[in-house]
């Protein structure tokens, strides 16, 4: 087991790199910064639980990458949980790229008034990978901010799961909850299971949420085919693009870069 | 930096023909839209294709840039020497066939200079040309954005995202001027704009125009016709062409609608 602790008002201006541990716990004191990669880097043939728990305390600030770059014929599981307090800024990014199953269940408690959740995903499986992501937010505090954005690009037979609830427990008024779930499904084989929910025990709330499956606009590649870019390349484009609105959402400009890169390479190897 | 355009349009001193289409059917959904098309078109003429909502105007143009939605049923289509109906949109494209689309597609997420890229890159990679280095390729863009006066910004932007109806086609002219192509289709690139957006789109094609390259222009109106002056005007009805004329057939049209038409095709 590994233990981080940020004390109190420490800003860890490098970004700390660490590469996956079954047990995982950080703490990250009042108005403390911590960002975060947390890269697995797993062989073949191999299956593994992984176990997170994290506090993130008042006007603390949290920026977490988990990142899946692992090879083939790997089965992992990611328990992921964050308390966070008032006024903290949690900001989450759960990348699958590679494992052949994968399942990240991730619960945040917004504890403290003025928290604030980024939780986003993205998925780009092939072959027969099967991706889950299970998320349970929960707006326990009032005037608490939680959004989450989960992206797919499913190919081959891989079948994709998102199952999203966000809970507004009693008291948690002024809760701003945003739940979207767009996923591509570009072969007749690829699955998509996707259960966004919503639970609210409150008045006084602003909440969406959303999910939507389809395909890659036929229109849109055939304009790009009749401009000399081959059927292969328009897609990748397509795909590229979709799956941008995720990566461009990181705020480490290097991880950015290196995410861009990646997700070229996921899909050029498909 | 080399062109696209160096194929020569004269064999022994005679013009040979860019583009032949001889009794073409087509269907989409299994309804016969073309019923016998035949065209000629030779290198540096211009022909208009004139005709009412529904005469097959916009098939035409789709079933020559191989639009997967139509099926090709009947007919032979030849351009510069080679089987057009065996090639990939994508393949008629590097032959040198452009269409401006009458409703450009929005790509969110593409930028137009990655669009633009790909396709004059594939396009070099086509005709063993080497790729365009960024400088060269910038260059290019900046050299055919001034032709329709394209902003900049628009460049930066996502393909056709949040264009207004005149911007989207000046844009199609401006890919227009990036790939060089020996025949252009202007499907309806007249509707929705306004007069100004008009005359900077035919100001555009008329500077990309050459001896050696041709264009088909598909309008309803005679008055894209002003601007862009066509050799040879064609009425298309029922999915054929049923009258061929000089440019004086569309100001007729144009006087006299399209119901004269109709009565002597019945």
């Amino acid at each position: 087991m590994i233990e981080i602790f940020v004390p109190q008002n420490t800003v860890v201006e490098k970004t700390l790199q660490l590469t996956e541990e079954q047990q995982l716990h950080i703490h990250v004191a009042s108005g403390a910064k911590l960002n975060l990669v947390f890269e697995s880097a797993a062989v073949a043939s191999q299956s593994y639980h992984l176990s997170t728990d994290i506090i993130v305390e008042e006007g603390a600030s949290l920026d977490l990458c988990d990142l899946d770059i692992n090879g083939t014929d790997i089965t992992r599981t990611h328990d992921l949980h964050i308390r966070q307090e008032t006024n903290s800024q949690v900001f989450v990014q759960n990348i699958s790229l590679a494992t052949d199953n994968n399942r990240n269940t991730t619960q945040v408690d917004l504890c403290g008034e003025g928290a604030e959740l980024s939780l986003n995903g993205l998925v780009i499986a092939g072959r027969e990978q099967n991706i889950d992501n299970h998320t349970l937010v929960k707006h326990i505090a009032p005037h608490t901010t939680s959004h989450q954005l989960f992206k797919y690009v499913l190919n081959d037979k891989a079948v994709g799961t998102y199952a999203g609830l966000v809970k507004v427990l009693p008291g948690a008024h002024h809760t701003v909850s945003e739940q979207t779930n767009r996923n591509l499904c570009t072969t007749r084989e690829a699955r998509m299971f996707a259960q966004p929910q919503l639970e609210i025990y409150n008045d006084d709330v602003r909440c969406n949420h959303g999910s939507s499956t389809g395909q890659l606009d036929e229109s849109a590649l055939f304009y790009m085919q009749q401009r000399g870019i081959s059927l292969h390349e328009a897609r990748l484009l397509l795909m590229t693009a979709f799956v941008g609105e995720v990566v461009e959402q990181v705020r480490i400009p290097a991880l950015r870069e290196r995410l861009h890169e990646l997700v070229e390479k996921r899909f050029r190897n498909k | 930096m080399e062109g696209f355009n160096g194929q020569r349009s004269t064999v022994n001193g005679q013009r040979i023909k860019m583009l032949k289409i001889e009794d073409l059917h087509a269907s989409v959904a299994g309804k016969e839209i073309l019923r016998g098309i035949n065209l000629e078109v030779k290198p540096g003429e211009v022909h208009a294709i004139m005709g009412p909502n529904g005469s097959g105007k916009s098939t035409l143009s789709s079933v020559l840039v191989g639009n997967p939605q139509y099926e090709v049923t009947q007919g032979t289509v030849t351009f510069n020497g080679k089987n057009l109906l065996e090639l990939s949109p994508e393949d008629r494209s590097h032959e040198g066939l452009f269409l401006s689309f009458q409703y450009p597609v929005e790509i969110p997420g593409v930028s137009m200079t990655n669009f633009m890229r790909a396709a004059v890159n594939e396009k070099r990679k086509y005709l063993n040309l080497p790729a365009l280095s960024a400088s060269e390729f910038l260059k290019l863009m900046r050299e055919k954005r001034a032709i329709v006066e394209l902003d900049n910004k628009l460049a930066n932007r996502s393909v056709n995202e949040g264009f207004s109806g005149g911007e989207k086609k000046r844009n199609e002219i401006f890919q227009m001027a990036m790939l060089e192509p020996k025949l252009s289709i202007l499907d309806e690139t007249d509707s929705g704009l306004d007069i100004d957006a008009l005359r900077i789109v035919a100001e555009g094609v008329n500077k990309l125009k050459t001896p050696e390259t041709s264009c088909i222009v598909i309008t309803h109106y005679q008055r894209l016709l002003d601007y862009i002056k066509p050799d040879i005007v064609h009425v298309l009805y029922q999915g054929r062409i049923v009258m061929t004329a000089g440019p004086e057939l569309a100001l007729e049209l144009e006087k006299r609608g399209y119901d004269w038409i109709k009565e002597i095709d019945n």
